[in-house]
């Protein structure tokens, strides 16, 4: 008989399980404190500046290698806001760095946040000219 | 405000963090959907009206990126559309390269 567990159920077995429901509290908890704080930034300056302040937070975080382990905790409640957009970049550049500043830095700046730029620049386009028509 | 603002960011974090648990998708194809979706409720109207209600809880999340860029499109022209998200993009590029010049990577 030999052993009876499949390889498949020993890998279950050791691979501790998320919860997904403490996941999915955590994603609207976190998220929504990066809301509250949002909204007294725009209460206290103004939207633009409100941005800033996140980008630059994310960024040196992103540079300390502690906003890699707020994804691990706080999962999509950080990636979702502006926070995960500055991340991409700072992270894209930072993982590349070795690479030198051009073929590494800036052949791989935009790896992760380039799609963002894209599909959000085409659907603009898609979406405003269907305007134009309709 | 701030707690309408808590529970819209919130909301939509969630929704998020729902289809990257039970998709194969990653957080790369959940960001760029969510923008297109921004685009879409701009067309629709509705973004800005979130916005409004919401207050800076919709404006921080990914979504807005897309609304901003439709509105810009729409103002500005296609080929102009860029001028709105100009401070994050730029802000985002600047601080990367200045913290990619600061800090040593771990290897």
């Amino acid at each position: 008989m030999g052993d009876d567990m499949s390889y498949q159920e020993l890998v279950d077995s050791v691979t501790p399980k998320e919860n997904k429901w403490k996941n999915l509290i955590v994603a609207f908890l976190s998220g929504g404190v990066v809301g509250a704080i949002s909204q007294i930034f725009v209460s206290l300056f103004d939207t633009n500046i409100m941005l800033i302040i996140w980008i630059v937070i994310a960024s040196i975080l992103t540079g300390m290698t502690v906003f890699d382990d707020m994804v691990d905790k706080f999962k999509m409640g950080v990636i979702i806001p502006i926070t995960g957009f500055s991340h991409s970049v700072t992270s894209a550049s930072l993982d590349y760095k070795h690479e030198g500043l051009v073929t590494g830095i800036g052949s791989n700046y935009f790896k992760l946040a380039g799609s963002v730029i894209l599909y959000g620049i085409v659907s603009a386009t898609v979406f405003a000219l269907l305007r134009s028509i309709i | 405000m701030i707690i309408k603002s808590f529970i819209f960011s919130g909301i939509v974090c969630l929704i998020a963090q729902i289809i990257k648990d039970n998709t194969k998708l990653t957080s790369g194809h959940i960001t760029s959907i969510f923008v297109s979706v921004g685009a879409f409720l701009g067309f629709l109207g509705i973004y800005d009206k979130l916005v409004k209600c919401f207050g800076g809880g919709a404006s921080v999340v990914i979504m807005s990126f897309g609304n901003t860029l439709y509105n810009g499109a729409v103002e500005l022209g296609i080929l102009n559309m860029l001028a709105n998200v100009s401070v994050g993009i730029i802000t985002s590029v600047l601080m990367a390269f200045i913290i990619t010049l600061i800090f040593k990577v771990k290897n």
